[in-house]
């Protein structure tokens, strides 16, 4: 059952055989929308690894609808599903996750929906401007697959891109502003909640008729009970996409390059060497592919 | 655990999908149909860097080929270029009417695309005819923008412009 799950998260990347809001970034978005009228097929894998002590791995899954209301507003819907294997690997939220915890398991994380509306247009306007906002209802804490966990999110992005040299060379800049509400049951009575805010930036060329090469960066900052701040992380890294009249594809990698709390907390746990390992992972290769009808 | 697994099956987006390539016409065939009646020769000119700068300037736009494709027609000042500029995905191939510095109109010769044929309809073609190298060029001003292929549309009017330019560039030439 194991290898079937796994096999429903990787089958959409090997099945490959079509545009609008292609993804150009392992995380940062474009303005770009699908069409009015249209829809797109999206799927996401990302797998996450390597934390400050023990064996982490995750791979997770999005699977994505796409429609076109019209042609600059864009609604979405996601079932956001991944694997976690861990040997006694650190975390901040899992019980266990001071000392190592363990898990193995396939699990659906989250429903969630998304609203994306084209203010201008990169193309045909000085710069590119959308408002981005994504509801959902959390099953599961992706970060540790712990199933004593739900709770609801909403995440919210401006996304600014601005196209040189006959559109070929992309800039975009995403200010992400996430709340989550969420209790482990059936201890907790009442919600908890953190705010995280997010900078990402990309930049990416068109190498070549259908091939772009570009880098990201994301800086990541939490803040539990929405005010107290958690840590902040910064990875880097590159990115290419492939563009096709058919479907195109994107592949990513990032790495965590600065953290903060790094080295030894208060408590003699490991944060990481210059790095907050935590309960996040230093490296994350992200693979996309999208198919517009 | 099972459920789960195969609503994701389900889910995954494993799905084959036709080619949306398209080769509508041959060169010769898309000038015929800018000036029926009229015998045109084919014609390779290359532009030189001091006219290809020339262009850039006074158009505003990027010359990517020096090499030019056009018919000449027997019609004194009737000329068809062939030309190419960045869709999406894949480049734009368009065939060019000009006459006495006039567009005379324009056919998409292949489109490849996920969206926005619109650019093949007449309605949208015919906004060109009787532009002259002074028009704006501007989409959503005297070009109206296509819906879901803006960045097509925006390349096909820079180019219309850029070749209207050239076109005085060469038109002594040939």
């Amino acid at each position: 059952m194991k290898s079937l799950a796994l096999l429903s998260l990787l089958l959409p990347i090997l099945s490959a055989p079509a545009h609008a809001g292609e993804g150009l970034f392992s995380r940062a978005y474009t303005t770009e929308t699908v069409p009015g009228g249209h829809f797109e097929l999206e799927q996401t894998a990302r797998l996450r690894t390597q934390r400050a002590f023990g064996s982490y791995t995750a791979i997770d899954s999005k699977s994505e609808f796409e429609y076109g209301i019209t042609d600059a507003l864009q609604g979405a819907l996601y079932v956001n599903s991944g694997y976690v294997h861990a040997v006694k690997a650190s975390d901040d939220n899992d019980q266990q996750g001071e000392t190592g915890f363990d898990r193995n398991q396939y699990s659906l994380d989250s429903i969630t929906m998304e609203f994306l509306y084209r203010a201008l247009s990169p193309v045909s306007d000085p710069i590119g401007l959308a408002f981005y906002i994504e509801p959902g209802y959390i099953f599961h804490d992706f970060h540790n697959g712990d199933k004593e966990y739900n709770g609801f999110e909403n995440e919210m992005r401006v996304i600014f891109q601005k196209n040189f040299f006959e559109d070929q060379l992309i800039l975009v800049y995403n200010l992400v502003a996430e709340f989550e509400f969420f209790r482990y049951k059936p201890k907790d009575a009442l919600f908890t909640g953190e705010f995280d805010f997010n900078n990402e930036i990309g930049a990416s060329y068109r190498v070549g008729s259908n091939l772009y090469a570009g880098l990201e960066a994301r800086n990541h900052n939490e803040f539990g009970n929405f005010w107290s701040h958690d840590h902040s992380l910064v990875w880097v890294g590159p990115a290419i996409h492939y563009g096709g009249p058919k479907w195109w594809g994107t592949l990513g990698v990032l790495k965590q390059i600065y953290g903060n709390p790094n080295g030894p907390d208060g408590q003699g746990s490991f944060q990481g060497n210059h790095l907050f390992l935590h309960s996040h992972e230093e490296w994350e290769i992200t693979a996309k592919i999208g198919f517009p009808f | 655990m099972k459920n789960i697994s195969s609503i994701a099956l389900l889910l995954s987006p494993a799905v084959c999908l036709q080619a949306h390539a398209e080769i509508y016409m041959t060169d010769t065939q898309a000038a015929s149909l800018l000036f029926p009646q009229e015998k045109l020769s084919r014609k390779q000119l290359e532009l030189t860097q001091t006219e290809a700068d020339s262009i850039e300037q006074s158009s505003g736009e990027k010359v990517r080929a020096k090499q030019l494709s056009l018919f000449e027609s027997n019609v004194k000042g009737n000329l068809v270029f062939i030309d190419q500029v960045l869709g999406k995905h894949e480049f734009i191939t368009y065939a060019l009417g000009i006459s006495n510095g006039k567009v005379a109109g324009i056919e998409i010769i292949e489109y490849r695309e996920s969206y926005g044929q619109k650019v093949r309809e007449e309605e949208w073609r015919k906004q060109f005819v009787g532009k002259e190298k002074s028009a704006k060029f501007k989409l959503n001003e005297d070009i109206k923008n296509i819906s879901g292929a803006t960045l097509s549309s925006a390349h096909v009017t820079a180019g219309v412009k850029r070749i209207l330019h050239t076109y005085e560039k060469v038109r002594a030439r040939i």
